[in-house]
């Protein structure tokens, strides 16, 4: 086939004025991942030195101006304000700000709230040090009957967006919606109720190269709405908790295979090691490592490889963040404030190989592409961060000589009058080029 | 231009060597599983909004009206484009699409083909025309037609809609190098002039734009020939 096309390539040549510079190193090879998160329809990959770390913050009652907002943090080492915050953009009131997502030409952030489901969008290319908002969507309820509107995936052109509910019953069956660029709905698709499914969602990661889209589950607003205290004394709110994960087909938005994943399977990474195809993730009720994998039949299959820290405990792993060669994992676990790092030159068989106390209470991480500088924080849901002097609210930035984690600055969002520090995105002024 | 078409002959065998290397790149990363081609729905994802662009005589043509009636594939480029993962990738998955398409029954005829130049002031209607003399031969059954703009003004609107980003490339003194930072993006776009999928650099294959062409023909059969793009 290749030899066919080769020669009719030959045979059919064309010139063209630009060619004349193409015959220089030819890297096309597609970059699966972005910072190592995000989606791999991302342009604009910082593999240097990222300049600003933006940070998507609740506003809480007592602090500050009490409102949601996007906090910019200088985080290049020796600037006259690294570790500061540089900027900040209050969007009004709180609606449960959570996760953020850039479009696939870096140039603008998508934040979602998961009470009101308001989706804001932050233009960062024009001028990364000073974020700006040039839309809010807030009619996704009405629109698609789905709320809570987490994970922000891109897409060439659209945005996939994953929500956690619906408005109907505030349950956890909720659906996937596609927007254009420009804002507009262009879809919605729900989350498999046959064949194992239950409807439930959370995280999306995608495959190009197989045309395969994984999603993890959580919770319905009513849960992740409720004070952790109270949700898990009662014992029917716990039952309601996802227990799957789909592979779907991507292109066709078709669910293909339901695999049982107990205990709220959240963030999902694939592996960016170039030849490798798996994924990993974790749950947060189990405490446990998911490997997503072909079989010896090439049949994709998710299985336990590894328990995070004395499930007995209930550590509620939260985020996890994979190195760029695939080796290492690190996974935040909430309840003791400690991240941990997980060797997984055997992804059958993780091992954790280091631990450390990040504070009080943890949920993010980010790491830059080559997993030298870490970024901690600290909020989970508004209802469910702890609470008196616990309740600490930073972002943290370390630097990681592949033994040992260094602090290097804190913010304290409350120190600050910030609020509840959550999901961080990394910008550099040295993007691809503005829009004319 | 006498002098450059020489120059360009003169380069055949590095184009040959350079296409055959890029095409087989970009075959080794071709999506694997895609569904049957009319077994699944293409988003609409935007309407291709109304410009006025030039045709290879300077004509003013509309785009929204111009696209219409067939089943398109859309590229911007320029021709000074010296990206090696950008223009030449476009035009040889675009070579490749349309010798596939001009044997199908189910595309031949059907199937278009359009470079928008992001570059109008160095790419003029005439570097159009040279361009698209090359592309003519004998695959009238795939037309691929070449627009540009009458001025950068003039086409900054319909790329900014597209969603196609550019910009001046700046080197380390900060001045302008003469090259256009762009995402290359090609745009399938049904005859109702809706774009129903985006292949971004890294992810542009053959395969894939083929197999989405074939479902939207299936999905919404273009009767008989399209209308005449040139």
């Amino acid at each position: 086939m290749l030899h066919t096309r080769n020669r009719r390539i030959a045979s059919n040549c064309v010139t063209g004025l630009w060619l004349f510079g193409a015959i220089v190193a030819l890297d096309v090879t597609p970059v699966r991942a972005d910072e190592t998160c995000n989606s791999p329809y991302m342009s604009g990959l910082i593999k240097g030195q990222e300049q600003y770390l933006h940070v998507w913050t609740l506003g809480e009652k007592g602090v500050g101006d009490e409102s949601d907002k996007l906090v910019t943090i200088d985080v290049v080492p020796g600037s006259p304000t690294y570790g500061k915050v540089t900027h900040s953009l209050s969007v009004g009131g709180h609606g449960e700000a959570h996760h953020m997502g850039f479009t696939d030409d870096r140039k603008y952030l998508w934040a979602g709230r998961l009470d009101d489901n308001k989706i804001f969008i932050f233009d960062i290319g024009s001028d990364p040090a000073k974020p700006s908002l040039v839309k809010t969507i807030d009619n996704l309820a009405e629109k698609t009957g789905y709320v809570g509107p987490h994970t922000f995936y891109a897409l060439p052109g659209r945005m996939l967006v994953q929500a956690l509910s619906n408005k109907k019953d505030h349950s956890g069956v909720t659906g996937l919606i596609t927007f254009n660029n420009a804002g507009d709905l262009v879809s919605t698709t729900p989350m498999p109720l046959t064949n194992g499914g239950d409807g439930y969602g959370y995280d999306i990661a995608i495959n190009p190269s197989e045309n395969r889209m994984l999603t993890s589950s959580f919770t319905g607003w009513t849960n992740y709405m409720m004070d952790m205290g109270q949700l898990v004394q009662d014992t029917s709110a716990m039952k309601n908790f996802g227990a799957t994960m789909v592979i779907w087909d991507f292109k066709a938005m078709k669910p293909l295979n339901v695999f049982s994943v107990p205990g709220a399977p959240l963030e999902i990474r694939w592996a960016l090691k170039p030849g490798t195809n798996w994924a990993i993730t974790a749950t947060a009720l189990t405490s446990k490592l998911y490997l997503i994998k072909e079989d010896e039949n090439h049949q994709w299959q998710a299985k336990a490889v590894a328990d995070i820290a004395d499930a007995t405990k209930i550590p509620l792993p939260v985020d996890i963040s994979i190195s760029s060669d695939a080796s290492r994992l690190w996974v935040n676990t909430f309840m003791d404030g400690t991240t941990r790092l997980f060797d997984l030159s055997n992804p059958e068989a993780p091992k954790e190989i280091y631990t450390k106390k990040i504070g009080a209470q943890v949920n993010m991480v980010s790491q830059s592409w080559d997993g030298k500088r870490l970024y901690f924080t600290t909020s989970l849901l508004a209802n469910w961060d702890k609470k008196g002097v616990d309740n600490e609210q930073f972002l943290k930035g370390y630097d990681w000589d592949g033994k040992e984690l260094k602090e290097v600055f804190v913010v304290d969002f409350h120190k600050e009058g910030l609020g509840r520090a959550h999901h961080m995105k990394f910008s550099a002024r040295a993007q691809k080029a503005e829009l004319q | 231009m006498i002098v450059k078409l020489a120059w360009l002959r003169s380069l055949r065998l590095a184009t040959l060597i350079l296409l055959a290397v890029l095409t087989i790149i970009t075959s080794a990363q071709a999506a694997k599983n895609l569904p049957a081609p009319g077994s699944y729905v293409l988003q609409r994802i935007l309407q291709v909004p109304r410009a006025v662009l030039l045709d290879t005589s300077g004509v003013p043509i509309l785009t929204d009206e111009k696209l219409r009636g067939a089943i398109t594939l859309l590229a911007f480029f320029y021709a000074h484009c010296e990206d090696a993962a950008g223009c030449p990738v476009a035009w040889s998955v675009f070579e490749t699409v349309r010798e596939e398409a001009r044997r199908d029954p189910l595309l031949s005829g059907k199937l278009h083909m359009v470079f928008v130049s992001i570059d109008p002031l160095r790419d003029t209607p005439v570097v159009m025309r040279l361009l698209e003399k090359h592309e003519r031969g004998d695959k009238g059954k795939v037309p691929w037609l070449f627009l540009t703009g009458a001025s950068e003004a003039s086409v900054s609107p319909f790329l900014l809609t597209m969603g196609q980003d550019v910009g001046p490339d700046i080197n380390a003194r900060g001045q302008p190098t003469g090259a256009i930072q762009h995402m290359l993006k090609v745009f399938l776009v049904d005859k109702e002039g809706w774009v129903r999928e985006i292949y971004s650099s890294g992810f542009l294959t053959p395969e894939a734009a083929l197999n989405d062409a074939r479902t939207l023909a299936l999905a919404n059969p273009v009767r008989g020939k399209s209308k005449k793009l040139q």
